[in-house]
């Protein structure tokens, strides 16, 4: 028997209290799951695979003065002397690193009609020698490397005749075909496609082309170069201290910045959404514990107004299970009006913060789960209030006032 | 100075309609000593209510120093309690964490005496009851009878036209219960009106008039005086 | 009465000391949210130049071909000028003061070769940038103006640079070895460091100010890179800085400085007759093709300075004060029940309902005061929690007057509305129900 509706007409002769309960409630239910939502996206976007060996991979700048730098002797160099180095497996004279925040892109189509009539992709755009895939580290699927021949150094305009794309970028351009051999287009050219590797990141990780790249056999020649080099996990660190000296003892003639993991730039690209999942984690566990100590409160009053009842009823033979059943009843009723309410209040918000702010809806499954949360919530909370009123003693019914 | 003509008042539930009233009339003249009795559930505690105007009534008229109060809203009828009315109660309702001084302090504020005033009235009421020693003193170190003196005192600080009584020796043991009926004559020979509720025939003889509820009217209204007399004669 | 009911309120303070403190804690816990989170938000779209934000204006060109746009903003406006176009534009008198700006670095090349050279971020702009940003010389002062037509090695560098290299002497005179080449100094700014960078919201808008600043006319002659944006919408072989500075990338900026609407609006009319004159050499040939002027506020929002993730956070805290404050709410009716007794005293001797509602009023004042100042306190550490999380936001993380006030208004005002219904409650309370009559 669940005296649903003996509790019902009781919880209605203390509606403000009640109603103060289940706002609290709702507002919580609507703040924890549109939170949960946002920090469910972050996390999502920070866990999407790279593509990388990033556990191996460093960068660093080199920005030549010297008056007389020969720039594409110095970047072979450069490049030849780090390959070398112990612990190292790999190197490249790169034109941007991936998810460091900082790049180039342009606009590629499949056909010059569809470039005039602006029908293009935005896709990043990474420049390197043969080495650039074994250094990166990323899965050649389909086709073939460059070879060194095809490279092109230059400091002008690059017009390179082939490339290597990702497989999100392939299958975007050509969805139903093989793409290589097929070519793109861009402004002052095109280029066929000899290779596709399976994943890469490029360098702004809130773009939505974040993972379309096209790799081109070329080397800029500017005073301003990076260098991306992959070396063995173990010996990274010992690397990464020694490189500038190394560089600075071939060539004094510039100055060696920003020598940074592929760790770190991932940490920093993403410092800002880690911050504030933890903010909203906070927020979330606040208001849940707070909720919880509000209903603390309102079971406490309820069950202090109620002592001379209990006590009648323990005399008339309810047992100790009863009258606990009796308020988790109680709680569960309001809990149930203030999701319900919550609910509502979830999903505006949601519409609100999508229209606002472009975040993505909640999908349907957090609401249930939230419901639940704030069930078990409210059950924990009544359990003390509640076994402290089935300890009231039914000799309390013959007292008088 | 006080008339009540025909009060009604009926209590309603859903279920249920109480006349806690019905067709009560009363008059009381400056001066005089009035105990108002009756069994419990007779309306007693309906008459002091409505007569220190802390409820309405549904019929019938209050008029006081010839003022109709039926008419006022809470604020007016707020200060004319304030003014008009010392009430003493059965279990004191002194306010336990201020001393004496601030307990008769209580109505004058609500009053509006400056500070010098209040002051005076204060150290003045103390003295009639005879506690103007124990002005710092919290209510919990004083006893049961000193108690009701101070609340005797706050009744008086703002002479007050009438003093309403509701049983104000019905927690007190026989000996303070005395001295505190003896205060009260005192004060009433000294010219204040005092209307006293009690279910305490003993108690009523003490005053000069006498009023029997029963089922919400008056049923007696006797001038005890001449069959006292008769009776010690 | 206030007095009066200060100390009453004081009393009931005595007599429920946990109801109290977990009010005070409710309270405090909700505000020391909200302030955090306004804080961070109130200073990122803080005015940085309040008292010349309204005269300075940013320039944007609409120089894209038909149907090229690639801007990302909403709009389709381009956040930077062509070079060719800051040249034409330069050429105006109208502006009190103008200058064009390209961010830039430099390898610094100290004078004793112990010291191994380093990097700095530089800027190239006219000489009227320090006056019309309020920039505060310690030592010498800008180029002089004809510099800005005919270049000159010169520069202005910032106060932690004199201190790197000069022991913070007065440098003026000497020279600066910046990628081999020498530079006169010929001022020392004192720290600058607006939040925002308002004036380059292109390249961080929390970054560091520069250090270096040279004469923007020097862009061709020592062909000075570009550490920002370069866009470039039309298809040109670009092989040499010439055939950059003549063509259509986007890469530098234009600010000017413009007194009264007056002006404004002569300057807006030359932009429009700028775009006519252009058109015959076949540039702005998109219909759309305009010119817009964003003061610094207009800029920051243009730019949306104040990050997404702020404002979500702003209304994420105020639902969290709200439940702190229902939670107020019941702790205050409970608080309140328990005085119920002398309330009915109180009112049988002579207190109206009003005079209770303004006690309890006073009561929940008082609390809420009291709450304020210790969400304040937490604030400041939620304060330092943000400034370890975020690396970039150390202007960011401190409370002037103008947030502590906001934040002991907030307090004050939410408790007084959450008071507002249980002091309505205990003033309608029927006295003689708690006077325990016969």
């Amino acid at each position: 028997m669940l005296e649903i509706k003996p509790i019902l007409s009781a919880l209605l002769r203390h509606k403000s209290r009640t109603l103060l309960i289940i706002l609290q409630i709702a507002i919580t239910l609507a703040v924890v799951v549109n939170s949960v939502s946002i920090i469910d996206n972050r996390m999502s976007m920070m866990n999407r695979d790279t593509g990388l060996a990033e556990s191996e991979l460093f960068m660093l700048n080199v920005n030549a003065f010297g008056e007389n730098y020969n720039l594409e002797q110095n970047i072979r160099a450069d490049v030849d002397m780090i390959r070398n180095m112990p612990g190292v497996i790999d190197a490249v004279a790169i034109n941007q690193v991936p998810l460091s925040g900082s790049g180039d892109s342009f606009t590629i189509a499949t056909s010059t009609e569809n470039f005039e009539n602006n029908i293009r992709t935005g896709v990043g755009s990474f420049m390197g020698d043969s080495h650039t895939l074994n250094t990166l580290g990323v899965k050649l699927i389909e086709g073939r490397n460059f070879n060194e021949e095809e490279v092109i150094y230059s400091d002008g305009s690059i017009d390179a005749k082939v490339a290597i794309i990702t497989k999100e970028l392939a299958e975007k351009l050509f969805p139903e075909e093989s793409p290589l051999g097929k070519d793109f287009y861009y402004g002052g050219g095109q280029s066929t496609i000899v290779g596709i590797v399976e994943r890469m990141s490029g360098s702004w990780a809130s773009w939505q082309n974040f993972q379309m790249n096209v790799i081109s056999p070329a080397i800029r020649l500017t005073q301003f170069k990076r260098i991306l080099i992959r070396a063995e996990a173990s010996a990274r660190n010992e690397l990464m201290s020694g490189i500038e000296r190394k560089l600075l003892d071939r060539n004094p003639e510039r100055v060696i910045t920003y020598v940074r993991s592929m760790d770190e730039l991932i940490a920093n690209t993403y410092r800002n959404d880690k911050a504030m999942s933890l903010i909203l984690w906070t927020v979330i566990i606040l208001l849940v514990v707070i909720t919880a100590l509000g209903i603390v409160g309102l079971a406490s009053f309820s069950v202090n107004q109620r002592v001379k009842q209990i006590g009648t009823r323990r005399a008339l033979g309810a047992s100790k299970f009863d009258i606990q059943r009796y308020f988790i009843t109680e709680i569960v009723l309001i809990t149930v009006m203030g999701v319900t309410i919550g609910s509502a209040l979830a999903v505006t918000f949601n519409i609100y913060l999508v229209d606002t702010f472009s975040l993505s809806p909640i999908e349907w499954h957090y609401l249930p789960l939230g419901m639940l949360i704030m069930l078990i919530t409210g059950i924990v909370a009544v359990w003390l209030p509640a076994k402290k009123a089935s300890g009231i003693s039914p000799a309390v019914a013959t007292q008088s006032i | 100075m006080l008339k009540m003509n025909n009060i009604k008042k009926v209590f309603r539930t859903d279920l249920v309609e109480t006349h806690a009233l019905r067709d009560f009339s009363l008059e009381v003249s400056e001066g005089e000593f009035v105990a108002v009795t009756g069994p419990s559930g007779s309306g007693k505690t309906t008459f002091l209510n409505i007569t220190g105007m802390l409820e309405t009534f549904d019929g019938g008229n209050y008029i006081l120093d010839e003022q109709d109060v039926s008419r006022l809203n809470d604020k007016q009828r707020s200060r004319l309690r304030n003014e008009k009315i010392g009430f003493i109660f059965q279990s004191f309702n002194l306010i336990p964490d201020l001393n004496l001084f601030d307990n008769v302090d209580v109505p004058l504020r609500y009053r509006g005496f400056k500070a010098k005033e209040r002051k005076e009235r204060i150290e003045h009421a103390l003295e009639r009851v005879g506690l103007s020693a124990r002005l710092k003193h919290l209510p919990s170190q004083l006893s049961g009878g000193q108690q009701q003196r101070v609340a005797i005192a706050r009744a008086l600080a703002g002479e007050p036209r009438f003093l309403l009584a509701d049983e104000p020796t019905g927690n007190l043991d026989s000996l303070m219960a005395r001295q505190v009926m003896q205060l009260l004559e005192e004060i009433n020979q000294q010219g204040t009106t005092i209307i006293m509720v009690t279910h305490d025939a003993e108690l009523a003889r003490r005053a000069q008039r006498n009023i029997h509820i029963v089922d919400g009217q008056v049923s007696d209204y006797q001038d005890l005086q001449p069959v006292l007399d008769v009776i010690e004669a | 009465m206030l007095k009066y009911y200060l100390k009453l309120s004081w009393l009931s303070i005595k007599r429920t000391p946990m109801l109290t403190l977990l009010m005070v804690c409710a309270i405090g816990l909700g505000i020391s949210v909200t302030m955090t989170v306004l804080t961070v938000n109130y200073l990122m779209g803080k005015d940085p130049i309040p008292s010349k934000s309204g005269e300075l204006f940013h320039v944007q060109l609409y120089t894209y071909g038909p149907g090229q746009n690639n801007a990302q903003t909403d709009d389709g406006f381009p956040y930077q000028l062509t070079y060719p176009d800051v040249m034409n534009l330069h050429e105006s008198d109208i502006p009190t003061r103008k200058t064009r700006s390209l961010a830039t670095g430099f390898s610094v090349i100290p004078d004793s070769p112990e010291q191994t050279p380093f990097m700095e971020s530089a800027r190239a702009i006219d000489a009227d940038f320090f006056a019309m940003f309020k920039i505060p010389f310690i030592f010498g002062n800008v180029w002089d103006a004809n510099v800005d037509k005919s270049a000159r090695q010169v520069v202005v560098i910032g106060k932690s640079l004199n201190d790197r290299l000069f022991k913070g002497e007065n440098s003026v005179g000497k020279e600066l070895n910046l990628n081999t080449s020498k530079y006169t100094i010929v001022g020392v700014i004192d720290d600058w460091q607006p939040a925002p960078r308002f004036y380059d919201l292109n390249n961080g808008s929390f970054n560091d100010t520069e250090v270096i600043f040279v004469p923007f006319s020097l862009l061709p002659v020592l062909e000075l890179p570009s550490w920002g944006n370069n866009n470039g919408w039309k298809t040109e072989t670009i092989n040499s800085y010439q055939d950059k500075l003549r063509s259509e990338i986007m890469w530098v900026q234009y600010w000017v400085e413009l007194n009264t609407p007056a002006q404004v609006e002569e300057y807006r009319d030359y932009l429009a007759a700028y775009i006519d004159q252009q058109k015959q050499f076949e540039r702005f040939q998109d219909e759309k093709a305009a010119a817009k002027l964003n003061n610094v506020i207009q800029w920051m929002e243009y730019n949306e300075v104040v990050s997404d993730d702020s404002s979500i956070l702003v209304g994420l805290s105020f639902m969290f004060l709200a439940v702190c404050m229902i939670n107020t709410i019941g702790l205050l009716l409970s608080k309140f029940l328990k005085r119920a007794p002398e309330v009915g005293v109180r009112r049988a001797l002579g207190a109206s309902r009003k005079e209770i509602f303004v006690q309890h009023l006073v009561d929940v004042s008082l609390i809420g005061l009291a709450g304020g100042l210790l969400g304040l306190a937490l604030g400041q550490l939620g304060l330092l929690g943000v400034k370890e999380l975020y690396s970039s936001y150390e202007q960011l993380v401190y409370m002037d007057t103008t947030l502590v006030l906001i934040a002991i208004a907030i307090a004050l005002g939410s408790s007084l509305i959450a008071g507002l219904y249980p002091a309505w409650e205990i003033c309608r309370t029927n006295p003689s129900v708690y006077l325990k009559t016969q």
